[in-house]
């Protein structure tokens, strides 16, 4: 059976996921390679790897309809977590997302959360076949609402995007009516205001400083700011690997984590940022012709669910670090500094080439 | 499909926007990240020394401890300077102001006390306050030469005097470098790399002797002292070379106290003051009489103690003593104001402002010292009234002291002018000479005849004149008194305001020193003769002392039966 499986294991994306991981963190060494503890980081990101490696195996081979029957453990343990993280967590730029795990390090439940949200809204909206009524569409909101509301609550706005987004595309996946579709967008932009009035100041003034940079340059704007630079200045070609000046003086902040793709950009140039680009066209192509074949409705929802997660992840991050979206945490997917998020990608990359690999019906 | 669409228009956009900011506007962004990345710095050179005629220094570098802050390293600026503020003898709002200066770097206070840097040192700020040594400007002398020498600013700038005007001697070339500065604005030493590297500013040779203007700068404060002066001046040169030996200013100043004293100390009066001449001027008016061949000199000219002048005026004589039929020689050995009337009369104007301008006044001499005055010579036709009878005994023109004195050099040069000078020679950091003064001459003036002739009428003004308090024995003077009212502010003279001065030169022949002495507005006894010539006897016969200058004339009172030795030879 598990020959069978891997003749339809969809090679390209398995093959950009370890790409983007393995150059990730060749360039993840190039941002912290002086910062003292550069060993340290690079260890941490190999042990996550290999983690993410299981994880990813572990989420393709275990068939996705038993992934999907445990849901109830699943979303359980992760909205525990969350809860957690609020009583015991630890404080990060002025927001509890990390639940200590001594020598580990620290884990962060909002990054399980993704996984969870889809795997659960794909298993629910797998029951309901038609969601063209809001009494098939409310209780998917309401059951998305709790683990956003608690992320929502560290804060971490980011993440609580990105699930939002999950849902909205999973929903429209699922047959959810245009009309329905506008409506809640209309809703958000009502409790927008409201969202203003939790966010911190350093996150507000993100907000503004994105409308106009120019008004805070050493502030607010200066992220901004500065990683254009450090991205425009690596021209065609980059300055070459390590070799970032904008780098190595640290004119970046947050240069390993959110920020990290201003060193592809300036290390590797309009090609080797292109070409990572490319990776992940590749991946979210794969992706999605994936979802299109997936054998039923809940491997295609769970497809869909993994694709649009990494496309938002991708799309919020580097548009971002040119000065297309305001700042907010989201990294970049495979590459960022932060083992949880690596091993939820690629336990979601799991999850794809699972639905990939029983596309079809096993004929003998 | 929607799905699909979706991903590939936020891909594109995202391709599209990486080609923007790479390719179309990478040159400018790369451009921004350099300038943003590189500091220059500039690395200072040690300043020229200045030294007097024989080497001895008279400006000088010490170094000195400043201190500066890092501002962007500066979490709260008001517990800052709050902390601060107390150690550096300053009030908090300075420090804060001072901290807006600068992101990465701001002065909290140059070249301090030891002392204090140790306080400064004993917070242990190290991340938000750093310390630097520079080269402080130093006079060991203190007041000595304050105006000749000048001053240099906090950032080792010539601000007046020589360091002023040999500015671009002294200063040398600063060096550059250039050093990686991180996204704190730290500098990265071990990533600088020099540019250029510093030329260290050349040493100058002043004409000046230090002990030479100590004897006039003590007997010129002596003599202010004495007679209640305002102030006075005092200008010794070497009449053969041009070479200024010593200028002293009093009240004078000390540099090394900074520059928050009396800015009006700081003039270098000889130079940058003018004054009405008074009688001085009537050699430069029996030259012009005697040069022009208007009067023979044999003519004799009548004082009856008073003269009526064109313009309905009557000119009285100082004292309105009556002097009778004098010789031209009687006229200067008085100072008889009717007789030089007389003189001026029959020479004219054209010619007597043809020998005034020949002379070198209303016009700057071109000294090498900064700030120098032209004086006021105005022309013939302002000449109102008796305007050409006042000039005659010096009033309605104003002169430099350095005016007076450089007219005088031609009186022992044959008739030719010098340009008086106060650098000998500069030589680089290496010692090697790159620049040497030596005697220029500016031009003939009058002939030799003439230069002879008034000197002699000037040795007549010491041996049995208005100077006889100028002589000393054993050596001849030629010399000339005066006694100049001083102009009110209303026009006219106030009558009890006078510059008396004195005008020597000695010893006749083989002249070695001319020297000027001027004190303003003295009390008592006010007449150039009575307080003026003194301090130039006290003076000149120091000096003479110094420099070795044999009596020519038998000494009065012989020293002794040792037969005496010829000069010691290099003496100048």
């Amino acid at each position: 059976m598990s020959r069978r499986l891997l003749r339809y294991l969809d090679w390209p994306v398995l093959a950009a996921t370890c790409i983007l991981v393995a150059g990730g963190a060749v360039v993840l060494y190039s941002a912290v390679q002086n910062s003292g503890d550069a060993g340290a980081l690079v260890r941490a990101r190999v042990l996550h790897a290999i983690f993410g490696l299981v994880v990813l195996a572990l989420a393709a081979f275990i068939d996705y309809q038993t992934i999907a029957r445990a849901w109830r453990p699943i979303l359980g343990t992760t909205l525990f977590l969350l809860l957690a993280v609020l009583i015991v967590g630890r404080s990060s730029m002025g927001a509890q997302r990390w639940i200590p795990l001594g020598p580990l390090g620290g884990f962060q439940p909002s990054e399980l959360a993704k996984l969870a949200l889809i795997i659960t809204l794909a298993k629910h909206m797998d029951g309901h076949k038609e969601l063209t009524s809001w009494r098939d569409i409310l209780p998917v909101l309401a059951q998305a609402a709790v683990p956003i509301a608690l992320v929502v609550r560290q804060p971490d706005l980011g993440t609580s995007m990105v699930l939002t987004a999950i849902v909205a595309v999973m929903l429209f996946a699922g047959g959810a009516p245009l009309r329905a579709m506008g409506a809640m967008g209309a809703g958000a932009a009502a409790v927008a205001p409201m969202a203003w009035r939790i966010l911190h100041d350093y996150q507000r003034r993100r907000l503004l400083v994105f409308i106009d940079p120019g008004a805070d340059p050493l502030g607010a704007g200066y992220a901004l700011i500065q990683s254009k630079i450090a991205v425009g200045s690596g021209q065609v070609f980059g300055k070459g690997l390590l070799h970032g000046t904008q780098n190595l003086l640290h004119f970046i902040p947050e240069q390993h984590t959110d920020f990290v793709f201003t060193v592809i950009g300036e290390e590797l140039g309009f090609i080797g940022a292109a070409l990572m680009l490319a990776l992940f066209v590749v991946w979210l192509w794969r992706g999605m012709s994936i979802a299109a074949q997936a054998k039923d409705r809940l491997g295609m929802l769970m497809a869909v669910g993994v694709v649009g997660m990494i496309a938002f992840h991708l799309f919020i991050n580097v548009g971002m670090t040119l000065g297309l979206m305001p700042i907010t945490g989201i990294p970049l997917p495979f590459i960022s500094h932060g083992g949880s998020a690596l091993v939820a990608m690629m336990g979601a990359t799991g999850l794809l080439l699972n639905v990939g690999m029983r596309r079809k019906k096993i004929r003998f | 499909m929607v799905m699909t669409g979706v991903v590939c228009v936020a891909l594109s956009v995202l391709a599209l926007r990486l080609a923007q900011v790479q390719v179309i506007q990478g040159g400018r962004l790369q451009h921004l990240a350099q300038r943003q990345q590189m500091e220059v710095i500039a690395i200072e050179p040690h300043r020229g020394l200045i030294l007097d005629r024989r080497g001895r220094p008279l400006a000088i570098n010490v170094e000195a401890t400043s201190i500066y802050a890092v501002p962007s390293a500066i979490a709260d600026r008001q517990a800052f300077a709050a902390r601060v503020a107390p150690l550096l003898r300053q009030r908090v709002d300075e420090v804060r102001r001072r901290l807006a200066t600068g992101r990465h770097f701001a002065w909290l206070a140059r070249k301090v006390s030891p002392q204090m840097v140790a306080r400064v040192r004993a917070l242990g700020m190290a991340d938000q306050i750093g310390f630097l040594t520079e080269d402080k400007r130093a006079y060991p002398n203190g007041p000595l030469a304050a105006q000749v020498i000048g001053f240099a600013g906090i950032d080792n700038q010539g601000l007046t005097g020589v360091e002023l005007s040999y500015e671009h001697v002294l200063h040398g070339t600063i060096g550059r470098a250039i050093a990686a500065r991180d996204g704190l604005g730290r500098v990265m030493v071990e990533t600088q790399q020099v540019l250029g590297t510093p030329q260290d500013g050349q040493d100058i040779q002043l004409t000046i002797d230090q002990v030479i203007q100590h004897i006039a700068e003590r007997e010129l404060s002596a003599a202010v002292e004495r007679t209640v002066a305002k102030g006075g001046w005092a200008v010794v040169m070497d009449p053969i070379t041009g070479e200024i030996l010593a200028m002293a200013t009093v009240p004078s100043f000390n540099p090394n106290a900074g520059p928050d004293l009396d800015a009006r100390r700081w003039i270098n009066r000889p130079v940058a003051e003018a004054q009405e001449p008074g009688s001085t001027f009537k050699i430069f008016l029996m030259a012009a009489a005697l040069d022009s061949g208007v009067v023979p000199p044999t003519e004799h000219f009548f004082c009856g103690g008073s003269l009526p002048a064109p313009g309905g005026t009557v000119l009285r004589d100082a004292g309105g003593r009556r002097h009778g039929w004098q010789t031209m020689g009687e006229i200067v050995k008085n100072s008889c104001n009717i007789g030089a009337a007389q003189v001026g009369t029959r020479l004219g104007k054209a010619q007597f402002f043809h020998y005034i301008r020949a002379f070198g006044f209303g016009q700057p001499i071109g000294i090498d010292l900064p700030g120098e005055s032209a004086g006021i010579v105005p022309p013939p036709s302002a000449w109102r009234g008796p305007g050409l009878q006042t000039i005659s005994f010096g009033q309605g023109v104003s002169t430099t002291a350095i005016q007076m004195l450089t007219a005088a050099t031609a009186l022992v040069n044959d008739g030719t002018m010098l340009r008086p000078y106060i650098v000998r020679a500069v030589r680089d950091h290496q010692g090697r000479l790159t620049e040497a003064v030596g005697r220029q001459v500016v031009g003939r003036v009058i002939r030799p005849e003439t230069a002879a002739a008034v000197l002699q009428m000037m040795v007549g003004t010491t041996t049995s004149g208005t100077g006889t308090q100028a002589r000393i024995d054993g050596y001849t003077v030629a010399g000339k008194t005066a006694t100049a009212q001083k102009p009110a502010r209303r026009g006219g003279y106030d009558p009890d305001r006078y510059v008396a001065s004195f005008l020597g030169i000695v010893p006749i022949p083989n002249p070695r020193l001319a020297v000027l002495v001027a004190l303003d507005e003295p009390r008592g006894a006010y007449s150039g003769g009575e307080v003026a010539a003194p301090v130039f006897r006290q003076l000149a016969s120091q000096v003479l002392w110094y420099l070795r200058v044999p009596p020519l004339v038998p000494s009065s009172t012989p020293s002794g039966s040792a037969p005496r030795l010829p000069a010691a030879a290099g003496t100048r």
